[in-house]
């Protein structure tokens, strides 16, 4: 069941609250726990019934792991507890979305032939695997206290941020269902309707909305055809839009939604393209993705307590782990690579700066940073969607005028769009900047700028009608009747 | 409390905003299918009703209920005229023209059920083509949701709502209704009131587009690459193993019919003889062949299991009328036809005067036009279109050879890039 749906909207998710809200209402607060959790499983469960045997067995084991790690056990112990239990979370997270890519790569490399049927991803692995290994890290840690199993089920698989995050902490998550949110119903419905519309009305209109300029460029690049400067650039950019206002228009529902729970998520976005570093960037983009892996990854290799030279290596690495985690690719890799890469040249441009004195405060010095890290993050960008290398390559290619320029075939409409989705990109407030007067996510304080009052939100009539408008725009494109598709015949 | 009231206004805005938008586009009514207002300058032309056919010919036949429809592709929808005495119908009660632009077997399936699950249908028309056969090329539809059953016959208890939120909250009915709005001219209507294209227009873009010589070239050109089969081998299987080909979708079509008592005609269409000798020339004349002998076959199989009587009519081949000459000059306009596939209104009226009365004309003379195809009538059939064909060729020997060799540049350029085609039931190039 998607976010986007009618199915979800109309009925699940008013029922989901109803039930919630009635529950709450009884003297046991585990009853409306328990309520979301079975919500939580029919949510999961609708893609595909078989997938919650995955998801429920991965919580059993984990949570059986984390109590044993919590309790008193010797050093020795503990360790190689820890060891299996990170062990059994990546093995089954390597089976099912790594083992394809590897034994394919392994045929080709060797011309071997060895058999594996195709395996299908369960939904969500790759998030309920991370937020489950940071628990059983933090209780190796002695860091997480005695949960009940509701708690723990609730914590792993809630509904709003279970498909596609953000990736939350138990320390994020679990005192909220034991405390409880003191803010009002009303209060928490408000805030979380009007964030869930604005991510439903990025998903929907935006992000959909420029998609129908992505795939004809990819396509092409895919089918060796010669494109033009143009199309490439167009594909480009708007396959960066796409991007941001579907992951972030997510983002912004499972925040919504969440709160319409009494739940604050953490930030996962914080208008990422108006960054004027790569560094700043990953500070930005899918920050509790980029908290995970320097936490439990770049840390555990070492992070820059080895060295000048391991940092620029652990950096790495974390990116090209990070890039292996977003899909089992060859493209993905490079991604990451890049992204690594990028990050060891911006974080040696610092020691260079520093080196000379240079401050860099000037207006046009940050216009230049944001608009080269804007182009590298474009440029990136390409190779995440590509579904080959040598697909990807003809689009750099043709972007930099390195092909033979043919004609565009893309109409100049796209332009239209990249200029009002720029406008919202690198000059609008965010969501959460909007909404900052009511507590939208934890870590306020990164929700930095200001912000005219006027666009503040406030629970008024203005802004009422902005809702309604938004939302039943965003409905309206649930459903596109289908156009006649044969009209050569 | 100032919660509880923005939670009130925002539900409040939302209604509003549900209730003027579905009004609107009921209103205005851009894909013809509710009927409440129709003014001169404000809706009365549908200039995007040709763009959501798919939708709106559903719609259509479950709020206007008709015992008579027609069936089949682009051919039928530009040829089939509803008001013609061969449905017998009063003059208040004309029926629907429900044939869709490119409709393969399975599309035409989905409709009929859904046309007799919602409508006392008593007697059907539906106008067969080569290309509509290709098993390869059977599968699904993007949306059923708005028909009144899926597509094992089950009844659909919220494709109403479905129907009414597609016609009424998409963006797409949205800005269909100001389209509208927009265009009242009168060369922007292309459908006549009964779902019928109308050819007129067709003619003139035929005539913009360079003249009907170019237009059939280029015509030509698609079909032999394309239309019919876009395989590299050239593959044109009428049946599939393990899943309802075309041809037995037909027949379930049949049988549905007879235990219905609903009459059913089946024609093929009388395309033009440039397109025969395109098919001829791209190799698929033997399958053309063969389809036709597999229609009579599973006639007669309904026929025998259900004592049912359906008509089928060959209007393929070279009558006088598809050999109607393309004018070179690219102002003059054809007659009968608007390109080598689609032919006039006129002709298809011609057509349904043959069914209607048989092949002779009021003094007892044979018009050479169509032919009644069954099971002992098919193979002197082959034969005739086959003499005709030489004929034709005798007479227009340079013609000829231009097709071919258009035809075999298509193949060539196919047999390169075309579609990856398994070789079930089909042949190698």
């Amino acid at each position: 069941m998607l976010f986007n749906s009618y199915i979800f909207i109309f009925l699940f998710l008013p029922i989901a609250l109803v039930g919630f809200y009635v529950l709450s209402k009884t003297s046991r607060s585990e009853a409306k726990f328990l309520w979301l959790v079975v919500a939580s499983f029919l949510f999961y469960g609708w893609w595909n019934a078989s997938y919650l045997i995955i998801i429920l067995g991965s919580i059993v084991v984990n949570y059986a792991v984390g109590t044993v790690l919590s309790g008193e056990h010797g050093n020795r112990a503990k360790k190689l507890i820890l060891f299996l239990g990170v062990t059994a979370n990546l093995g089954l997270l390597g089976y099912f979305k790594y083992a394809n890519f590897f034994v394919d790569t392994i045929n080709q490399v060797t011309g071997f032939n060895i058999p594996l049927d195709n395996i299908v991803l369960p939904l969500a692995i790759s998030f309920f695997t991370f937020q489950q290994v940071a628990y059983l890290v933090d209780a190796y840690r002695g860091e997480v206290k005695d949960y009940d199993f509701i708690h723990y089920c609730l914590f792993v698989t809630f509904f709003p941020q279970l498909i596609a995050g953000p990736i939350v902490h138990h320390k994020e998550m679990l005192p909220q269902f034991i405390k409880g949110n003191t803010r009002s119903r009303s209060e928490n419905f408000s805030i979380g309707i009007t964030i869930f519309t604005i991510g439903l009305f990025k998903k929907a209109v935006l992000a959909d909305g420029v998609s129908q300029f992505v795939g004809p460029a990819f396509s092409s690049a895919e089918s060796t055809m010669v494109m033009s400067t143009f199309d490439a650039w167009t594909g480009a950019l708007a396959y960066t839009f796409q991007l941001y206002f579907d992951f972030s228009g997510y983002s912004d529902m499972a925040t919504g939604l969440a709160r319409m729970f009494g739940i604050v998520l953490p930030i996962n976005f914080n208008s990422p393209y108006k960054s004027k570093s790569i560094i700043e960037f990953w500070r930005r983009w899918h920050i509790t993705l980029s908290n995970f892996l320097k936490e439990y990854l770049y840390y555990s290799l070492g992070g820059n307590r080895l060295g000048e030279k391991r940092r620029y290596i652990n950096l790495f690495l974390t990116m090209l782990l990070g890039g292996l985690w977003h899909g089992a690719g060859w493209t993905f890799i490079i991604w990451g690579a890049l992204h690594g890469a990028a990050l060891g040249i911006n974080h040696f441009w610092h020691r260079v700066k520093q080196h000379y004195g240079v401050i860099g405060s000037s207006k046009a010095y940050a216009v230049i940073s944001l608009l080269l890290t804007f182009l590298t993050i474009i440029v990136f960008w390409v190779f995440f969607r590509a579904e080959t290398v040598s697909g990807a390559l003809n689009i750099i290619q043709a972007m930099f005028g390195l092909s033979p320029d043919v004609e565009r075939t893309v109409s100049s409409g796209s332009i239209y769009w990249f200029v009002m989705l720029s406008a919202i990109c690198l000059w609008a407030p965010n969501t959460y900047q909007i909404m900052k007067n009511h507590e939208p996510v934890l870590e306020q304080r990164m929700l930095t700028g200001e912000v005219t009052d006027k666009l503040l939100w406030k629970p008024s009539l203005k802004w009422a009608v902005i809702v309604a408008i938004l939302l039943f725009w965003s409905i309206c494109t649930l459903s596109s009747v289908t156009e006649f598709l044969y009209f050569q015949f | 409390m100032i919660f509880k009231r923005f939670i009130f206004l925002a539900f409040g805005s939302f209604m509003a905003v549900v209730s003027v938008v579905g009004i609107f586009n009921t209103v205005v009514d851009p894909f013809d299918v509710y009927r409440l207002v129709r003014s001169n300058g404000f809706n009365e032309i549908k200039p995007l009703y040709g763009e959501y056919t798919r939708l709106a010919k559903v719609i259509q036949i479950e709020r206007f209920p008709r015992t008579t429809i027609a069936l089949g592709s682009s051919r039928a929808q530009f040829g089939v005229d509803m008001q013609h005495e061969f449905w017998g119908n009063g003059e208040n009660e004309k029926g629907w023209n429900l044939a869709l632009s490119g409709a393969h077997m399975y599309e035409v399936s989905r409709l009929f059920d859904h046309a007799v699950d919602v409508s006392d249908v008593e007697k059907v028309l539906i106008g067969l083509d080569f290309f509509m056969f290709n098993a390869n090329r059977q599968g699904h539809l993007e949306d059923e949701s708005y028909f009144s059953v899926d597509k094992n016959g089950t009844p659909q208890s919220l494709h109403q709502l479905r129907q009414r939120v597609l016609t009424m909250g998409t963006t797409d009915a949205i800005s269909a209704s100001f389209e509208t709005l927009r265009k009242q001219k009168v060369k922007e209507d292309k459908f006549n009131e009964f779902g019928r294209m109308l050819s007129q227009r067709e003619r003139s873009k035929a005539l913009d587009d360079g003249g009907f010589e170019r237009v059939f070239l280029q015509n030509e050109a698609a079909y032999a690459r394309q239309t019919w089969t876009a395989c590299k081998n050239n593959s044109f299987p009428l049946r599939k193993p393990e899943v309802n080909g075309p041809l037995e979708l037909l027949e379930k079509i049949l049988e549905k019919a007879a235990k219905r008592k609903i009459e059913v005609v089946l024609f093929i269409s009388p395309s033009h003889a440039r397109l025969w000798e395109t098919l001829d020339a791209t190799g698929l004349w033997a399958e053309f062949e063969q389809w036709k002998r597999e229609l009579t076959k599973s006639i007669q199989k309904v026929k025998i299991k259900n004592g049912s009587s359906v008509q089928l009519w060959d209007f393929s081949g070279f009558s006088d009328y598809s050999t109607e000459k393309v004018p070179a000059e690219n102002d003059k306009a054809m007659k009968w036809y608007l390109d080598p596939s689609h032919y006039s209104v006129e002709l298809g009226r011609l057509m349904l005067d043959v069914i209607h009365a048989g092949t002779r004309d009021a003094g007892g003379e044979r018009v050479s036009f169509g032919r009644p195809m069954n099971v002992s009538t098919i193979d002197q059939l082959l034969i005739d279109i086959r003499n005709e064909r030489a004929k034709y060729r005798l007479e227009n020997p340079e013609l000829i050879k231009r097709i071919w060799t258009g035809a075999n540049k298509q193949l060539e350029e196919r047999t390169r890039v075309g579609e990856q085609c398994s070789n079930v039931e089909g042949k190698g190039v």
